[in-house]
């Protein structure tokens, strides 16, 4: 079942990599979407290399000092996900999203803070606290703490949305801000409430694909539009 | 019907005509038809090209994309419609992508305006 949860986020990681990438084909070079976009492809990238070293791991029964390797690869996508999401709220600020926040944010803010409060205090409980190797030991905290982190930049996603007042870019930030709550939401039920395997589990599952569900709606922000001007162009040749 | 709901309706005719490959060309001089107009005053070229982007970017992030572009290009006249269509188009592209972008330039600038 394991090895299961590994493939389907692995499948996962892939799909929202491609999608990542054309994405970030679609902006002009010097513009902070696609540094964002790129950013994001990056943390797809190493998200698939860490499930596919831990499919392998599964598979050949790698023991835990062995295993807790991954924490390096953790720790970089989880680094990849927070500039990229830097530079995507950068993006739409600099067009006059997401500069004003409401009271209700700073609760949600309160309440990230919160969940991230039971990760770091019961970390001893995830797999890779337990590795005889000092380093990844550090990285496991470090990437307990970087989680919280991109779960907080999804509140000004969450913001920017709601600014937005639907369409489908509004729905692929909505995406965005479940994915990484989400995972938030799965590593704090995993710390603290030992009993929850089952809803950590298909959350776990789920999560990723709710990134590749936020890049598919981003994506076809883009086909709409090449339709649409396709559209267009071939009336204005017919015209002339 | 009041003038923005004839604009809305239009609006929706140019999204789903992109959906079943309809005569662009058509489609305009119908709107302009329709609209019982020989051409759109800025604003109102500015309401429709507002219902256009409302699926892609939702409705105020139109409104308020057009209205910085406005700004941007020193207010909205017939006279400098093609210079708010420029500005409306980088400004789009840089959050929504080059395609959009483009879509702006190309649908701005094959409105007629009075």
């Amino acid at each position: 079942m394991t090895e299961w949860g590994e493939f389907i986020k692995l499948t996962a990681y892939v799909a929202a990599l491609a999608y990542c990438w054309r994405i970030r084909a679609d902006h002009p070079r010097p513009a902070r979407m696609r540094q964002a976009w790129f950013w994001l492809a990056v943390s797809s990238g190493l998200s698939i290399l860490r499930h596919a070293y831990e499919l392998v791991g599964y598979l050949a029964d790698w023991e835990l000092d062995r295993m807790s390797w991954r924490q390096i690869l953790i720790v970089l996508a989880l680094l990849a996900l927070t500039w990229g999401l830097v530079e995507l709220a950068a993006a739409f600020r600099a067009v006059g999203f997401g500069l004003h926040w409401r009271r209700l944010d700073w609760f949600w803010l309160a309440a990230i803070v919160v969940l991230a409060v039971p990760v770091v205090v019961h970390r001893h409980r995830l797999g890779d606290a337990n590795s005889t190797i000092a380093a990844m030991r550090s990285l496991q905290f470090l990437s307990s703490i970087l989680l919280a982190v991109p779960a907080a930049l999804a509140l000004g996603l969450h913001r920017i949305s709601v600014e937005m007042t639907g369409g489908k870019w509004a729905t692929a930030l909505q995406w965005m801000v479940a994915f990484l709550v989400s995972r938030l939401v799965c590593l704090c039920l995993l710390t603290a409430v030992p009993d929850s395997w089952l809803v950590v589990t298909l959350l776990g599952w789920a999560a990723p694909w709710m990134f590749v569900l936020a890049a598919a709606e981003r994506w076809s922000v883009t086909r709409a539009a090449e339709k649409m001007s396709d559209q267009i162009f071939a009336g204005a040749n017919k015209a002339s | 019907m009041n003038w923005d709901q004839a604009l809305a309706q239009e609006g929706s005719r140019w999204r789903e005509a992109a959906l079943r490959q309809v005569d662009t060309e058509r489609l305009l001089h119908g709107t302009m038809r329709r609209l019982e107009r020989n051409g759109l005053t800025p604003a109102e070229a500015m309401a429709l090209m507002g219902h256009l982007l409302e699926p892609l970017c939702g409705k105020k992030a139109a409104e308020s994309t057009m209205t910085a572009a406005s700004r941007r290009c020193g207010g909205l006249s017939a006279h400098n419609w093609r210079t708010f269509v420029a500005c409306l188009s980088e400004l789009i592209s840089s959050f929504c992508g080059a395609a959009a972008g483009r879509l702006v330039d190309q649908a701005g600038l094959s409105l007629e305006l009075a």
